[in-house]
Protein backbone atom coordinates (compact mmCIF):
# COMPACT_ATOMS: atom_id res chain seq x y z
CA UNK A 1 0.00 0.00 0.00
CA UNK A 2 1.33 3.39 -0.90
CA UNK A 3 0.45 6.61 0.63
CA UNK A 4 -2.23 7.47 -2.43
CA UNK A 5 -3.68 4.47 -1.76
CA UNK A 6 -3.82 5.06 1.75
CA UNK A 7 -5.30 8.45 1.27
CA UNK A 8 -8.20 6.61 -0.46
CA UNK A 9 -9.22 4.11 1.73
CA UNK A 10 -9.22 6.89 4.79
CA UNK A 11 -11.37 8.42 3.45
CA UNK A 12 -14.19 6.05 4.17
CA UNK A 13 -13.07 6.08 7.98
CA UNK A 14 -15.19 7.53 10.36
CA UNK A 15 -13.61 9.98 12.97
CA UNK A 16 -12.89 8.98 16.09
CA UNK A 17 -12.25 5.03 17.20
CA UNK A 18 -15.65 3.45 15.57
CA UNK A 19 -13.24 1.83 12.82
CA UNK A 20 -10.21 1.17 15.22
CA UNK A 21 -10.88 -2.53 14.39
CA UNK A 22 -10.89 -2.45 10.67
CA UNK A 23 -8.03 -4.93 9.11
CA UNK A 24 -8.25 -2.65 5.91
CA UNK A 25 -7.89 1.23 7.85
CA UNK A 26 -5.01 -0.69 10.20
CA UNK A 27 -3.13 -1.33 7.27
CA UNK A 28 -3.94 2.54 6.25
CA UNK A 29 -3.03 4.11 9.56
CA UNK A 30 0.20 2.29 9.65
CA UNK A 31 0.90 3.69 6.28
CA UNK A 32 0.36 7.00 7.77
CA UNK A 33 2.61 6.19 10.81
CA UNK A 34 5.06 6.20 7.57
CA UNK A 35 4.51 9.62 6.35
CA UNK A 36 4.55 13.10 8.02
CA UNK A 37 2.84 14.97 5.16
CA UNK A 38 0.19 11.86 5.31
CA UNK A 39 0.06 11.86 8.69
CA UNK A 40 -1.14 15.76 9.19
CA UNK A 41 -3.42 15.26 5.91
CA UNK A 42 -5.47 12.21 8.16
CA UNK A 43 -5.29 14.22 11.30
CA UNK A 44 -7.10 17.28 9.33
CA UNK A 45 -9.49 14.86 7.46
CA UNK A 46 -10.57 13.52 10.83
CA UNK A 47 -11.39 16.94 12.04
CA UNK A 48 -13.04 18.45 8.88
CA UNK A 49 -15.47 15.36 8.92
CA UNK A 50 -16.23 15.26 12.70
CA UNK A 51 -16.96 18.84 12.12
CA UNK A 52 -19.73 18.07 9.49
CA UNK A 53 -21.04 14.93 11.00
CA UNK A 54 -21.43 17.08 14.31
CA UNK A 55 -23.13 19.79 12.07
CA UNK A 56 -25.45 16.87 10.63
CA UNK A 57 -26.44 15.55 13.86
CA UNK A 58 -27.59 19.04 14.71
CA UNK A 59 -30.54 18.80 12.29
CA UNK A 60 -33.53 17.81 14.92
CA UNK A 61 -36.57 15.62 12.98
CA UNK A 62 -39.57 17.32 13.12
CA UNK A 63 -41.04 16.92 16.72
CA UNK A 64 -43.67 15.26 16.63
CA UNK A 65 -42.36 12.46 14.42
CA UNK A 66 -41.52 10.05 16.62
CA UNK A 67 -45.09 10.17 18.09
CA UNK A 68 -46.24 9.80 14.26
CA UNK A 69 -44.55 6.74 13.86
CA UNK A 70 -45.29 5.16 17.41
CA UNK A 71 -48.76 5.84 17.22
CA UNK A 72 -48.79 4.54 13.45
CA UNK A 73 -47.58 1.44 15.03
CA UNK A 74 -50.21 1.27 17.48
CA UNK A 75 -52.94 2.01 15.27
CA UNK A 76 -51.51 -1.13 12.85
CA UNK A 77 -51.83 -3.58 15.62
CA UNK A 78 -53.93 -6.80 15.23
CA UNK A 79 -57.28 -6.61 17.26
CA UNK A 80 -57.69 -8.96 19.71
CA UNK A 81 -60.15 -11.40 17.92
CA UNK A 82 -61.14 -15.25 18.12
CA UNK A 83 -63.29 -14.93 21.38
CA UNK A 84 -66.72 -17.06 21.13
CA UNK A 85 -69.87 -16.22 22.89
CA UNK A 86 -72.32 -18.57 23.84
CA UNK A 87 -75.36 -18.41 21.82
CA UNK A 88 -77.56 -16.92 23.96
CA UNK A 89 -75.16 -13.86 24.52
CA UNK A 90 -74.84 -14.18 20.46
CA UNK A 91 -78.43 -13.55 20.16
CA UNK A 92 -78.74 -11.23 22.64
CA UNK A 93 -75.92 -8.81 20.90
CA UNK A 94 -76.89 -9.58 17.96
CA UNK A 95 -80.49 -7.66 18.41
CA UNK A 96 -78.60 -5.05 20.10
CA UNK A 97 -76.39 -4.72 17.07
CA UNK A 98 -80.25 -4.38 15.13
CA UNK A 99 -81.43 -1.78 17.59
CA UNK A 100 -78.27 0.50 17.84
CA UNK A 101 -77.72 0.00 13.83
CA UNK A 102 -81.41 0.55 13.31
CA UNK A 103 -81.55 3.74 15.83
CA UNK A 104 -77.88 5.11 13.97
CA UNK A 105 -79.81 4.89 11.05
CA UNK A 106 -82.71 6.62 11.89
CA UNK A 107 -80.86 9.41 12.60
CA UNK A 108 -78.74 9.63 9.50
CA UNK A 109 -78.65 12.22 7.11
CA UNK A 110 -80.08 11.33 3.78
CA UNK A 111 -77.64 9.96 1.31
CA UNK A 112 -76.49 12.20 -1.43
CA UNK A 113 -77.26 11.49 -4.99
CA UNK A 114 -74.79 11.49 -8.18
CA UNK A 115 -71.58 9.78 -8.98
CA UNK A 116 -69.25 12.92 -8.01
CA UNK A 117 -66.40 11.20 -5.85
CA UNK A 118 -67.46 13.10 -2.61
CA UNK A 119 -71.13 12.26 -3.23
CA UNK A 120 -70.18 8.58 -3.20
CA UNK A 121 -68.23 8.43 -0.36
CA UNK A 122 -70.82 10.01 1.89
CA UNK A 123 -73.10 7.72 0.04
CA UNK A 124 -71.04 5.08 0.91
CA UNK A 125 -70.58 6.15 4.42
CA UNK A 126 -73.82 6.64 5.27
CA UNK A 127 -75.48 3.69 3.96
CA UNK A 128 -73.20 0.87 3.48
CA UNK A 129 -70.24 0.83 5.42
CA UNK A 130 -69.24 -2.25 7.30
CA UNK A 131 -66.27 -2.73 9.58
CA UNK A 132 -62.93 -2.12 9.59
CA UNK A 133 -61.48 -5.54 10.48
CA UNK A 134 -61.29 -7.24 6.44
CA UNK A 135 -58.38 -5.11 5.67
CA UNK A 136 -55.65 -7.68 3.65
CA UNK A 137 -52.53 -7.77 5.70
CA UNK A 138 -50.79 -6.43 2.07
CA UNK A 139 -52.37 -3.17 3.21
CA UNK A 140 -51.17 -2.73 6.85
CA UNK A 141 -48.47 -0.92 5.98
CA UNK A 142 -50.48 1.86 3.77
CA UNK A 143 -53.00 2.10 6.53
CA UNK A 144 -50.65 3.04 8.92
CA UNK A 145 -48.93 5.21 6.62
CA UNK A 146 -52.20 7.07 6.24
CA UNK A 147 -52.83 7.00 10.06
CA UNK A 148 -49.97 8.96 10.83
CA UNK A 149 -48.87 11.14 6.96
CA UNK A 150 -47.84 14.58 8.00
CA UNK A 151 -48.45 16.87 5.80
CA UNK A 152 -51.58 17.41 3.50
CA UNK A 153 -53.42 14.82 2.24
CA UNK A 154 -53.96 16.32 -1.51
CA UNK A 155 -50.26 16.98 -1.42
CA UNK A 156 -48.57 13.76 0.62
CA UNK A 157 -50.62 10.93 -0.35
CA UNK A 158 -50.24 9.85 -4.24
CA UNK A 159 -51.83 5.80 -4.52
CA UNK A 160 -52.31 3.83 -8.07
CA UNK A 161 -55.35 1.83 -8.22
CA UNK A 162 -53.36 -1.31 -10.09
CA UNK A 163 -51.51 -1.10 -6.82
CA UNK A 164 -54.52 -1.38 -4.50
CA UNK A 165 -56.33 -4.03 -6.74
CA UNK A 166 -53.24 -5.69 -6.62
CA UNK A 167 -52.99 -5.58 -2.83
CA UNK A 168 -56.70 -6.73 -2.47
CA UNK A 169 -58.17 -3.38 -2.01
CA UNK A 170 -61.75 -3.50 -0.87
CA UNK A 171 -63.79 -2.12 -3.88
CA UNK A 172 -67.19 -1.24 -5.48
CA UNK A 173 -68.24 -0.17 -8.84
CA UNK A 174 -70.35 3.16 -9.38
CA UNK A 175 -71.17 4.32 -12.47
CA UNK A 176 -69.04 1.87 -14.08
CA UNK A 177 -66.00 3.11 -12.64
CA UNK A 178 -64.13 1.37 -9.67
CA UNK A 179 -63.45 2.65 -6.57
CA UNK A 180 -61.27 1.40 -4.05
CA UNK A 181 -61.86 2.18 -0.02
CA UNK A 182 -59.36 2.43 2.65
CA UNK A 183 -60.26 3.30 6.11
CA UNK A 184 -57.56 4.38 8.97
CA UNK A 185 -58.04 5.51 12.49
CA UNK A 186 -56.47 8.86 13.62
CA UNK A 187 -56.58 10.42 16.47
CA UNK A 188 -59.53 8.31 17.95
CA UNK A 189 -62.00 9.19 14.54
CA UNK A 190 -61.94 7.09 11.70
CA UNK A 191 -61.42 8.02 8.19
CA UNK A 192 -61.86 6.62 4.80
CA UNK A 193 -60.40 7.37 1.72
CA UNK A 194 -61.80 6.52 -1.67
CA UNK A 195 -59.53 6.57 -4.70
CA UNK A 196 -60.96 5.89 -8.26
CA UNK A 197 -58.89 6.26 -12.02
CA UNK A 198 -59.94 9.42 -13.08
CA UNK A 199 -59.52 11.32 -16.43
CA UNK A 200 -59.36 14.64 -16.84
CA UNK A 201 -56.95 17.59 -15.83
CA UNK A 202 -56.02 18.23 -11.92
CA UNK A 203 -58.75 19.44 -9.56
CA UNK A 204 -58.16 21.10 -5.92
CA UNK A 205 -60.24 19.92 -3.35
CA UNK A 206 -63.86 20.47 -2.72
CA UNK A 207 -66.12 19.45 0.05
CA UNK A 208 -69.28 18.35 0.39
CA UNK A 209 -71.18 17.22 3.89
CA UNK A 210 -74.57 15.52 5.30
CA UNK A 211 -74.84 16.40 8.96
CA UNK A 212 -71.88 15.33 10.45
CA UNK A 213 -70.75 13.26 7.49
CA UNK A 214 -68.25 15.26 5.37
CA UNK A 215 -66.33 14.39 2.17
CA UNK A 216 -63.34 16.23 0.17
CA UNK A 217 -62.40 15.43 -2.89
CA UNK A 218 -59.73 16.12 -5.32
CA UNK A 219 -57.91 14.72 -8.44
CA UNK A 220 -54.40 14.69 -8.93
CA UNK A 221 -52.52 12.34 -12.02
CA UNK A 222 -55.08 10.10 -13.25
CA UNK A 223 -56.35 9.68 -9.76
CA UNK A 224 -59.60 11.21 -7.70
CA UNK A 225 -59.55 10.59 -4.61
CA UNK A 226 -62.22 11.28 -1.74
CA UNK A 227 -61.38 11.57 1.98
CA UNK A 228 -64.71 11.19 4.49
CA UNK A 229 -65.48 10.89 7.93
CA UNK A 230 -68.40 11.05 9.96
CA UNK A 231 -67.04 13.00 12.81
CA UNK A 232 -67.43 16.49 11.02
CA UNK A 233 -66.14 18.92 8.55
CA UNK A 234 -63.15 19.86 10.65
CA UNK A 235 -61.68 16.65 11.55
CA UNK A 236 -61.63 16.63 7.92
CA UNK A 237 -59.46 19.41 7.25
CA UNK A 238 -57.15 19.17 9.66
CA UNK A 239 -55.87 16.17 7.21
CA UNK A 240 -56.04 18.31 4.28
CA UNK B 1 -36.89 -8.96 24.92
CA UNK B 2 -40.93 -8.45 24.75
CA UNK B 3 -42.06 -7.99 21.19
CA UNK B 4 -43.97 -4.89 22.18
CA UNK B 5 -40.64 -3.37 23.76
CA UNK B 6 -38.88 -3.97 20.46
CA UNK B 7 -40.58 -1.01 18.18
CA UNK B 8 -40.40 1.97 20.51
CA UNK B 9 -36.35 1.19 21.11
CA UNK B 10 -35.74 0.76 17.63
CA UNK B 11 -37.81 3.82 16.55
CA UNK B 12 -35.88 5.81 19.81
CA UNK B 13 -32.69 4.66 18.42
CA UNK B 14 -33.08 5.13 14.65
CA UNK B 15 -35.53 7.05 13.93
CA UNK B 16 -33.36 10.85 14.06
CA UNK B 17 -30.62 8.96 11.95
CA UNK B 18 -33.20 7.83 9.34
CA UNK B 19 -34.68 11.34 9.15
CA UNK B 20 -31.62 12.99 8.35
CA UNK B 21 -30.62 10.35 6.05
CA UNK B 22 -33.84 10.81 4.37
CA UNK B 23 -33.60 14.92 4.44
CA UNK B 24 -30.43 14.27 2.54
CA UNK B 25 -31.91 12.37 0.09
CA UNK B 26 -35.42 13.72 -0.22
CA UNK B 27 -34.25 17.20 0.19
CA UNK B 28 -37.59 18.43 2.03
CA UNK B 29 -38.35 17.90 5.55
CA UNK B 30 -42.16 17.01 4.20
CA UNK B 31 -40.75 13.58 1.85
CA UNK B 32 -38.02 13.03 4.75
CA UNK B 33 -41.07 12.66 7.40
CA UNK B 34 -42.89 10.37 5.49
CA UNK B 35 -39.91 8.34 4.30
CA UNK B 36 -39.41 7.65 7.60
CA UNK B 37 -42.53 6.72 8.74
CA UNK B 38 -43.06 4.64 5.72
CA UNK B 39 -39.61 2.69 6.61
CA UNK B 40 -41.13 2.09 10.31
CA UNK B 41 -44.36 1.17 8.85
CA UNK B 42 -43.06 -1.74 6.65
CA UNK B 43 -41.25 -3.09 9.82
CA UNK B 44 -44.08 -2.75 11.74
CA UNK B 45 -45.92 -5.13 8.75
CA UNK B 46 -42.28 -7.31 7.70
CA UNK B 47 -39.56 -6.43 9.65
CA UNK B 48 -40.63 -8.09 12.72
CA UNK B 49 -40.01 -11.57 11.06
CA UNK B 50 -36.27 -10.58 10.89
CA UNK B 51 -34.88 -12.87 13.48
CA UNK B 52 -31.60 -10.87 14.28
CA UNK B 53 -32.50 -7.31 16.32
CA UNK B 54 -29.10 -6.33 15.43
CA UNK B 55 -29.73 -6.93 12.28
CA UNK B 56 -32.52 -3.64 12.25
CA UNK B 57 -30.08 -0.88 11.93
CA UNK B 58 -28.77 -1.55 8.61
CA UNK B 59 -32.02 -3.13 7.48
CA UNK B 60 -33.98 0.06 8.30
CA UNK B 61 -31.77 1.80 6.43
CA UNK B 62 -31.92 -0.12 3.32
CA UNK B 63 -35.67 0.09 3.73
CA UNK B 64 -35.75 3.94 3.78
CA UNK B 65 -33.31 3.42 0.71
CA UNK B 66 -35.10 1.44 -1.56
CA UNK B 67 -38.74 3.55 -0.89
CA UNK B 68 -36.41 6.09 -1.69
CA UNK B 69 -35.64 4.42 -4.99
CA UNK B 70 -39.07 3.49 -5.10
CA UNK B 71 -40.86 6.98 -5.43
CA UNK B 72 -38.16 8.41 -7.10
CA UNK B 73 -37.39 7.65 -10.82
CA UNK B 74 -34.06 7.50 -10.76
CA UNK B 75 -32.08 9.61 -13.15
CA UNK B 76 -29.41 7.92 -15.97
CA UNK B 77 -26.20 7.77 -14.48
CA UNK B 78 -23.30 8.62 -17.09
CA UNK B 79 -20.37 9.55 -14.88
CA UNK B 80 -17.85 7.27 -14.69
CA UNK B 81 -18.09 6.89 -10.86
CA UNK B 82 -14.66 5.07 -10.36
CA UNK B 83 -12.76 7.03 -11.35
CA UNK B 84 -12.03 9.85 -9.70
CA UNK B 85 -10.76 13.16 -11.14
CA UNK B 86 -7.25 14.64 -10.55
CA UNK B 87 -9.11 17.86 -8.54
CA UNK B 88 -11.62 15.24 -6.63
CA UNK B 89 -8.18 12.92 -5.92
CA UNK B 90 -7.04 16.33 -4.41
CA UNK B 91 -9.99 18.28 -2.83
CA UNK B 92 -9.74 21.55 -1.50
CA UNK B 93 -9.18 21.60 2.27
CA UNK B 94 -12.23 22.45 4.55
CA UNK B 95 -11.29 24.20 7.62
CA UNK B 96 -13.49 22.16 10.37
CA UNK B 97 -13.27 25.36 12.62
CA UNK B 98 -14.57 27.15 9.79
CA UNK B 99 -17.25 24.73 9.53
CA UNK B 100 -18.02 24.05 12.92
CA UNK B 101 -18.88 28.10 13.11
CA UNK B 102 -21.44 27.46 9.71
CA UNK B 103 -25.16 26.83 10.59
CA UNK B 104 -26.14 23.44 10.63
CA UNK B 105 -28.83 24.24 7.96
CA UNK B 106 -26.11 25.48 5.37
CA UNK B 107 -23.83 22.37 5.80
CA UNK B 108 -27.15 20.42 4.84
CA UNK B 109 -28.02 22.64 1.99
CA UNK B 110 -24.72 21.77 0.66
CA UNK B 111 -24.96 17.91 1.53
CA UNK B 112 -28.39 18.34 -0.12
CA UNK B 113 -26.76 19.53 -2.97
CA UNK B 114 -24.00 17.14 -3.70
CA UNK B 115 -25.18 14.76 -6.45
CA UNK B 116 -27.44 12.26 -5.41
CA UNK B 117 -24.79 9.14 -6.57
CA UNK B 118 -22.60 10.74 -4.21
CA UNK B 119 -24.95 12.01 -1.50
CA UNK B 120 -26.44 8.81 -0.69
CA UNK B 121 -23.25 7.43 0.73
CA UNK B 122 -22.12 10.50 1.82
CA UNK B 123 -25.00 10.79 4.47
CA UNK B 124 -24.71 7.53 5.84
CA UNK B 125 -21.41 8.30 6.29
CA UNK B 126 -21.51 11.28 7.84
CA UNK B 127 -24.23 10.23 10.34
CA UNK B 128 -21.44 7.49 11.59
CA UNK B 129 -24.04 5.53 12.22
CA UNK B 130 -22.48 2.83 9.52
CA UNK B 131 -19.69 1.82 8.28
CA UNK B 132 -19.03 1.66 5.16
CA UNK B 133 -18.99 -2.02 4.56
CA UNK B 134 -22.23 -1.29 6.18
CA UNK B 135 -23.00 1.48 3.93
CA UNK B 136 -22.02 -0.63 1.39
CA UNK B 137 -24.67 -3.15 2.32
CA UNK B 138 -27.15 -0.69 2.34
CA UNK B 139 -26.65 1.04 -1.15
CA UNK B 140 -26.12 -2.71 -2.51
CA UNK B 141 -22.95 -1.36 -4.16
CA UNK B 142 -19.25 -2.62 -4.48
CA UNK B 143 -16.92 -1.40 -1.57
CA UNK B 144 -14.59 0.09 -3.87
CA UNK B 145 -17.05 1.89 -5.34
CA UNK B 146 -18.44 2.99 -1.60
CA UNK B 147 -15.01 4.19 -1.08
CA UNK B 148 -14.70 6.19 -4.64
CA UNK B 149 -18.14 7.82 -3.91
CA UNK B 150 -17.06 9.10 -0.44
CA UNK B 151 -14.37 10.35 -1.63
CA UNK B 152 -15.64 11.92 -4.52
CA UNK B 153 -18.89 13.15 -2.47
CA UNK B 154 -16.74 14.58 -0.48
CA UNK B 155 -14.71 16.70 -2.60
CA UNK B 156 -17.90 17.73 -4.07
CA UNK B 157 -19.31 18.48 -0.39
CA UNK B 158 -15.97 20.26 0.09
CA UNK B 159 -16.06 22.62 -2.35
CA UNK B 160 -20.03 23.53 -1.60
CA UNK B 161 -19.12 24.68 1.62
CA UNK B 162 -16.45 25.96 1.07
CA UNK B 163 -18.50 28.12 -1.55
CA UNK B 164 -21.24 28.79 1.35
CA UNK B 165 -19.20 29.85 3.93
CA UNK B 166 -18.04 32.76 1.64
CA UNK B 167 -21.01 33.54 1.38
CA UNK B 168 -22.25 32.25 -2.13
CA UNK B 169 -18.80 32.89 -4.48
CA UNK B 170 -18.19 30.50 -6.74
CA UNK B 171 -15.17 28.25 -5.83
CA UNK B 172 -14.11 25.62 -8.75
CA UNK B 173 -12.11 22.64 -8.20
CA UNK B 174 -8.55 23.81 -8.88
CA UNK B 175 -7.37 23.11 -12.61
CA UNK B 176 -4.91 19.64 -12.99
CA UNK B 177 -2.18 22.28 -14.17
CA UNK B 178 -2.70 24.38 -11.50
CA UNK B 179 -1.49 21.64 -8.62
CA UNK B 180 1.63 20.47 -10.71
Amino acid sequence: MNSHDAQFILRARRPGERDAQDPLFAEALAEVEKDPRLKAWHEREQRTDAAIAAKFAEIAPPPELRAAILAGARASRPRAGGWKMAPWLAAAAAVAVLLTVTVVQLGRPAPPQGDALTAVALRELITAHGDHDAEPPALAALQIRLASAVGSFPERIELRPDDLRRQGCRAFRVGGREVFELCFRRDGIWYHLYVAPATGPDRGVSFESAGQFAAASWQRGAVAYALATDAGRAALQRLL
Amino acid sequence: MNPDDVFPRLVESHYPGLYRFALSLARNPADAADLTQQTFYIWATKGQALREVGKAKTWLFTTLYREFLRLRRRDARTTALEDLTPAEQDPPDADADVIGKMDAELVLAALQEVPLTFREPLALFYLQDLSYLEIAEVLEVPIGTIMSRLARGKAHLRVLLAQKSRGGEVIEFPKKSARA
